[in-house]
């Protein structure tokens, strides 16, 4: 008696869904990805745990006070227009002392002092004046609480 | 008389390196979309700094968000009393001393990461600053995008 062979069924597992699913988390992943807009740094430094008030003199350090309309006066002397946010004369003075201190071999140190009402964006101009200088030892007047009242 | 079919080789395109591949880019567009998830508070439009550097060590970092007074942020606007945003809620100073020191205990190297909106005012970003030198921390980045443009790129 012959007999018959089992039909053998070949296992394959269809991959189609799969690589459908996998498409869709990469387009997913990409298209959100380009969506983050990349931020930057911008870094300071406090200057340990002593305020203004406390300070001690520092022979290099100038302090640029920023007033409540955008005004940016460095050591008492007004530098660029208060709507000029790349400050191309603050920019080339703070160069100069720069070079000044590195030829002394003394950092070069800023404290930057903004009015109560002045932005942010401001704030950053003047910081990123201070990055185009190369100056790093950057800090911030902010005063003791006591001086606010 | 009977004709014999010539052998006709099954055409089969092997998927194997394109799955490879595919499986890849998936991976490394996961991981960097896990690594990129900070704090971000949707609200804060950061200002704009051409020579500021790009995150490159995004470690130790504790992100602390300031936008406009009135500016409202998961229901709650922020106010004088309560200007400051962690984790999406709005908190007062002595939260933000809290939640700093805390952070601190975990990460003695931690560094404060400002998120503070381009017409958010200087008192407030003074307030903070404050704050952190209360807690302990010395070391602070301020959050700024290198242009206008989509991408914040150069």
């Amino acid at each position: 008696m012959k007999l018959k062979h089992k039909t053998e069924v070949k296992a394959e597992v269809d991959m189609t869904p799969m690589i459908d699913c996998v498409f869709l988390l990469l387009v997913f992943f990409m298209v959100s990805s380009t969506f983050v807009k990349k931020e930057a740094d911008i870094s300071f430094a406090l200057p340990g745990t002593a305020e203004q008030s406390d300070s001690v003199d520092i022979p290099d350090e100038q302090i640029i006070q920023i007033t409540e309309n955008g005004n940016v006066f460095l050591n008492d002397l007004e530098y660029d227009a208060p709507t000029s946010s790349d400050m191309p004369e603050l920019i080339k003075t703070l160069i100069l002392f720069k070079q000044t201190a590195d030829a002394n071999k003394v950092p070069a140190m800023i404290t930057i002092a903004p009015e109560d009402n002045v932005k942010q964006q401001r704030v950053v101009d003047v910081l990123n004046a201070c990055t185009a200088a190369k100056i790093g030892n950057v800090t911030f007047a902010v005063g003791s609480e006591d001086e606010d009242g | 008389m009977k004709l014999r079919k010539p052998d006709e080789p099954e055409a089969v395109v092997d998927m194997t390196p394109m799955i490879d591949c595919v499986f890849q880019l998936l991976i490394f567009f996961m991981v960097c979309a896990t690594m990129s998830k900070v704090d971000q508070t949707p609200e804060v439009s950061l200002p704009i700094a051409p020579k500021a550097a790009l995150q490159e060590d995004l470690r130790g970092r504790g992100v602390v968000n300031i936008v406009p007074l009135g500016t409202p942020v998961g229901g709650t606007a922020t106010s004088e009393d309560q200007p400051f945003i962690i984790a999406s809620q709005v908190t007062d100073e002595p939260g933000l001393v809290k939640a700093i020191s805390e952070r601190l205990q975990a990460e003695p190297n931690l560094r404060i990461y400002m998120r503070v909106d381009r017409n958010a005012e200087f008192k407030i970003v003074k307030r903070a600053i404050r704050a952190c030198a209360n807690a302990g921390v010395f070391d602070i980045i301020f959050g700024a995008f290198q242009s206008e443009s989509p991408g914040g790129g150069t």
